[in-house]
């Protein structure tokens, strides 16, 4: 018996089941998880991050150790020979005997300064060798 | 939507669907859930992007199929199980079967989209690209023809 209204025929065809399909479902969710993780190139990306990192840092000492000390001769620039000279005798006011003398002197003119000239050897100064300090 | 609760749901009717254009609707369905498992962003209303896509796969696997000498109505009629006999139903499988083979394929397509994809008509217009007001009078022009067929069948 069919249906009276169009409605009644809606629910009539709605009862028909569809039949299964042919489809294997287990072997479709597996494909489906296999080309998703195929697809994926978070892991791949962090092995090779890792595997650089691991690289360098043990690369890092032998990088570090190729660094030697070089020691670079720079040619002496010739001491002019006039200042050579100079500084060959002693000078007049770096001599402290000297300065001694020059200060007793100052203070009692009558002293006689002693020959320091070249080749003699120096007075021992002692306390006989100076006259009393009088005003 | 958990990929195997939708292909419960909806694997046995995208099959039919698929099976109004080509001969091989098991494969083009297979290939659409494995799209879907891998779409990026995950389509809003699975349901509706299922229909568009097999609808779409096996429009284009169908006439691959012409192009290699097959006939388009060899399809539909190799394979006459569309639905699950069953001596309680008010409406015999293989007459309901053979009317809608009858059917203009667009209300075909419409009638299986609502009846037993549970597509609204919005959905459907989204899924073949017209028009809900367009997929309503699809559906009622075939429905319509679909009793008449039906009553020269159940006729004394």
């Amino acid at each position: 018996m069919l249906p009276e209204s169009n409605d009644d025929l809606s629910q009539t065809l709605k009862q028909l089941k569809v039949a299964t399909s042919a489809l294997d479902k287990d072997r479709l969710l597996f494909e489906a998880g296999r080309r998703s993780v195929q697809h994926s190139l978070a892991w791949p990306m962090a092995t090779a991050a890792s595997l650089l990192l691991a690289g360098v840092i043990s690369l890092s000492p032998l990088l570090a150790r190729s660094e030697t000390e070089r020691i670079v001769y720079l040619p002496v620039p010739e001491a002019a020979p006039s200042t050579l000279v100079q500084q060959e005798g002693p000078t007049e006011d770096s001599s402290s005997y000297v300065m001694l003398l020059k200060e007793m002197t100052s203070i009692n003119p009558s002293h006689r300064l002693p020959d320091i000239s070249p080749g003699k050897s120096l007075p021992m100064l002692t306390a006989g060798s100076i006259a009393p300090l009088t005003p | 939507m958990e990929l195997g609760r939708c292909f419960d749901r909806h694997a046995g009717v995208l099959v039919l669907l698929a099976r109004q254009w080509c001969g091989t609707p098991e494969d083009v369905v297979q290939e659409a859930f494995l799209k879907l498992s891998t779409a990026t962003p995950i389509p809003n209303n699975p349901a509706a992007w299922l229909f568009r896509v097999v609808r779409n796969a096996a429009i284009s696997a169908g006439r691959s199929e012409r192009r290699r000498g097959k006939h388009e109505a060899r399809h539909s009629q190799s394979n006459p199980d569309w639905f699950v006999h069953d001596a309680a139903q008010r409406l015999d499988a293989d007459a309901a079967v053979t009317a809608m083979q009858q059917l203009p394929l667009e209300e075909r397509e419409v009638m299986i989209a609502h009846l037993w994809g549970g597509l609204t008509f919005e959905e459907i217009a989204e899924v073949m690209s017209t028009s809900s007001s367009s997929a309503h009078r699809l559906y009622s022009k075939g429905l319509a023809q679909l009793r008449v067929l039906l009553g020269e069948v159940h006729a004394p």
